[in-house]
């Protein structure tokens, strides 16, 4: 009688524990889908550039990648060519902006990448373009090509 | 008895639970801001390095031909290579997380620049090979004007 007794309490203990631990899983699961855990929507959206061509302002909006870039690398450049794309299995693609011909030092200019397309660009989720410019100096002989990398983490707002 | 014991353990885990709860997120920002720091930090080293090298190669080059500085600066590790393109800049090659990306600094008009690579590339077309002086740490680096061969003056950047 009494080892019954006692069977039937461990039993009890142990089911309630098990439920116990069921709604624990379950409610982490739930949150887990809702993005509780997706701990980097708490990092801040960046711009990342070398300090000679400082990236000023910044944007992901609709189906478009916006920047503004100052130029400080103390001389008269021409941007040749733009390209933007990032690591997802399925790489951003866009329709690049056409080259800079005269980008004189200290002065802005908006760079605006347009139609893009894969690369988990998807308005309110946080996604990364990485964004390479080449560019030579027309006072060096030759206009000799150098190319600079950045890199945008931001949220894609809404047009 | 047994319901005390079951509490306590059931204490225990809720304890270690939270406590993770807390730590892992915050180790996880953690990490991420002190690699996009760490970008910005090297961006301002290899400035510094960059501006100092053509900044003293500029006073040497007005110093007058035989004046020399030996300038000891501290390199950053993300520096693969650097290379003098046509006698005028002065180019780091870096890898970062953002990928492989160039610094370019260029020397004032007139003033011509090259190292003490004897290859043909250096010598006809002023593109010369500075590799010496990339490797990560302190680094002794010699400017010195000298004269250029064709009664001008150049500046020589090589490692002592």
């Amino acid at each position: 009688m009494k080892k019954e007794v006692k069977s039937q309490a461990a039993l009890e203990f142990l089911t309630t524990y098990g439920w116990a631990f069921l709604v624990i899983l379950i409610t982490i699961g739930a949150l887990y889908y809702f993005g509780v855990f997706e701990f980097s929507k708490f990092l801040p959206q960046k711009c990342i550039f070398s300090s000679q061509f400082e990236c000023i302002d910044f944007s992901f909006v609709g189906d478009e990648v916006r920047l503004r870039l100052i130029n400080n690398i103390g001389e008269e450049i021409k941007i040749n060519s733009f390209d933007v794309t990032n690591d997802a299995a399925d790489p951003l693609s866009c329709t690049v902006p056409s080259p800079v011909l005269s980008w004189q030092s200290g002065d802005e200019i908006e760079v605006s990448f347009t139609g893009c397309t894969g690369g988990a660009f998807l308005v309110g989720e946080r996604t990364d373009a990485k964004i390479s410019i080449k560019y030579c100096a027309p006072a060096t002989t030759g206009c000799p090509e150098h190319t600079i990398n950045g890199k945008i983490i931001a949220v894609v707002n809404p047009v | 008895m047994m319901t005390i014991k079951a509490q306590s353990a059931m204490e225990y885990l809720m304890i270690v639970a939270l406590t993770l709860g807390i730590i892992v997120p915050t180790t996880y920002l953690f990490f991420r801001y002190s690699s996009e720091s760490s970008i910005e930090i090297i961006d301002a080293q290899i400035n510094q390095v960059g501006r100092s090298i053509i900044d003293t190669a500029e006073s040497v080059y007005f110093s007058g031909e035989g004046s020399r500085i030996v300038l000891e600066l501290s390199m950053p590790k993300n520096v693969v290579d650097i290379n003098i393109v046509a006698n005028r800049e002065l180019v780091f090659d870096i890898t970062s997380q953002i990928g492989e990306t160039e610094a370019v600094f260029f020397s004032s008009a007139g003033i011509s620049i090259t190292s003490d690579d004897t290859s043909s590339d250096c010598v006809d077309n002023g593109n010369c090979v500075l590799s010496a002086i990339a490797g990560p740490g302190l680094e002794k680096i010699k400017i010195e004007s000298v004269d250029d061969g064709s009664g001008g003056t150049e500046v020589i950047i090589s490692k002592p």
